[in-house]
């Protein structure tokens, strides 16, 4: 386990951290109940949606900014990250989302607190509903999500973190209407720890990993396919490959121009 | 046909197809009835919007990221893709509507279904006002596309798929409270087929191609006048050139720079 004696991937792991607790702390914050009414979910959409955007910004650069066990687990699916570096990263994003809901819990009137924004169901949703929503909710974001990354492009591309943004706010301003638009299981994770409450929980896991298994597969194999070898993905799965496991981290402001090999 | 033999091809038609499904999904998703009020439109328009961003950004690099049989119909217009692949995205475009629509009916309680964000024209728009809407609605949207898909410029563009984005937003800003803001013949297609409802449904179709038409020789003939033969114009229209049309349907990053001609 090379990864486990670079400071570079223990800096990675708490950027993590730092991402999915502010994310959690400022989205959460938004969803509380401060106002009733129309404007909720797209406030709360917007303010996910740019909180997202912001810490991809802040952290792109030195974790691959997931700040998504999701989006995590289809790098891994993707292999384009190894097995360690994944359960780290899902753990401290497990961690630094509870440690913004407990956080977000501290500073909030009692009167505010409500649910502290917990995803359920809405009336009217059976689990094999709310379960494929989440898969789409989940499967947009990570296509979205590779598509900026994938270091193949040269394109006019903008702002990665914007692009992946605003694909959060999008999921949310539909999917707040059917399931809470989990999207992100640590951010679904978060608050049922705290109000201990954790009835239908496993849509908010179950539906996300399809999507993102879903997603990377769609991405990696059919849409834009990488040709990369099966004793090579084996290779970054296991982390033997310490330049490219880092490289495929970040998102390049200098893409090689490669030109998309024709089957 | 040698387009029939690239894989390439064919992942660009089924990239389309998963863009406009998503895309129907996601949008149709957030118009239904779950308030109501003048927040709605709002909120229906960023939805939209953001997620003619998020697909175009996920597809652009593949197929061009048209999701709207309206923006290929003006590329056929403007010689840039030959009727072989038109006709295929435009059927690829339709058929994603559909299912997006179906997979959206499926998800949906019952009792919020409504008529699944049907575009009706609204009280007191007739059929001449409405088909102007649209018009004036796609034009737009297809001169921005064709701007900032044009490989001869290279000015600070940032997102091409943003830019594109938030033109849909723009659209529907206004023209929801006109005809529903169809702009995009594939997303009035798909509640109409699903409730077999098409009472003036032929001006969701005939409005865009207009558009679409206007805009592409307005900018291809008048504002940055694109001066080919009307031989090589006619060969990319019957597919003889492979190298071209597979270029034009990617956003490049790194155009030519070219002086604009002066007339």
């Amino acid at each position: 386990m090379w990864e486990f004696r670079s400071m570079m991937f223990w800096r990675a792991v708490f950027a993590e951290f730092f991402g999915t607790m502010f994310f959690v702390f400022f989205g959460m914050g938004a969803a509380l109940r401060w106002t009733t009414g129309p404007y909720h979910v797209f406030h709360t959409a917007l303010c996910f949606g740019f909180a997202a955007a912001t810490l991809i910004q802040s952290i792109g650069h030195i974790s691959g900014g997931h700040i998504n066990p999701a989006v995590t687990f289809a790098y891994l699916v993707g292999s384009q990250m190894s097995v360690f570096r994944a359960f780290f990263y899902i753990c401290a994003q497990c961690l630094g989302a509870m440690a913004g809901a407990a956080a977000l819990y501290g500073v909030t009137p009692n009167n505010m607190r409500g649910t502290m924004a917990l995803n359920t169901l809405q009336p009217g949703m059976s689990l094999g509903m709310a379960t494929t929503v989440e898969v789409f909710l989940t499967m947009q974001l990570v296509v979205c999500v590779f598509a900026v990354t994938d270091e193949r492009r040269n394109g006019r591309l903008g702002s990665a973190a914007l692009s992946i943004g605003f694909s959060v706010t999008m999921g949310h301003l539909m999917g707040m209407y059917y399931t809470g638009a989990g999207m992100n299981p640590a951010r679904s994770f978060a608050p049922a720890v705290i109000t201990r409450n954790f009835i239908n929980h496993w849509v908010y896991w179950v539906g996300p990993m399809i999507g993102a298994a879903m997603g990377a597969i769609f991405y990696d194999f059919f849409l834009f396919p990488r040709m990369r070898g099966f004793s090579e993905r084996l290779a970054t799965l296991k982390g033997s490959r310490p330049p490219e496991a880092e490289n495929q981290q970040e998102t390049r402001g200098e893409p090689i121009e490669l030109k998309t090999q024709t089957l | 046909m040698w387009e029939f033999r690239s894989m390439s091809f064919w992942r660009a038609v089924f990239a389309e197809f998963y863009g406009t499904m998503f895309f129907v999904f996601f949008g149709l998703g957030a118009a239904l009835r779950w308030t109501t009020g003048p927040h709605n439109v709002l909120q229906v328009a960023f939805c939209f919007g953001l997620a003619a961003a998020t697909f175009i950004q996920s597809i652009g690099h593949i197929s061009g990221g048209h999701i709207n049989p309206a923006v290929t119909f003006a590329y056929l217009i403007g010689s840039q893709m030959s009727l072989f692949r038109a006709f295929f995205y435009i059927c690829a475009q339709c058929l994603g509507a559909l299912a997006g629509a179906a997979v959206l009916y499926g998800v949906t309680p019952t009792n919020m279904r409504g008529n699944l964000a049907l575009n009706t024209l609204q009280p007191g728009i007739s059929m001449g006002m409405a088909t102007t809407i649209e018009i004036f609605l796609t034009l737009q949207l297809v001169v921005c596309v064709f701007a900032v898909t044009d490989e001869r410029r290279n000015g600070r563009l940032g997102s091409a798929a943003l830019s594109i984005g938030f033109s849909v937003l723009v659209g529907h800003l206004l023209g929801m409270y006109y005809t529903g803001a169809g702009m995009n013949p594939a997303r009035s297609f798909a509640p109409a087929v699903l409730y077999r409802n098409f009472i003036n449904h032929w001006v969701y179709w005939v409005g865009p191609m207009i558009g679409a038409a206007m805009g592409a020789l307005l900018y291809d003939f008048m504002l940055f006048p694109r001066v080919r033969g009307l031989s090589e114009r006619l060969a990319v229209l019957k597919g003889n050139k492979p190298t071209e049309p597979e270029a034009q349907q990617e956003t490049r990053g790194e155009p030519i720079e070219l002086k604009t001609q002066a007339l």
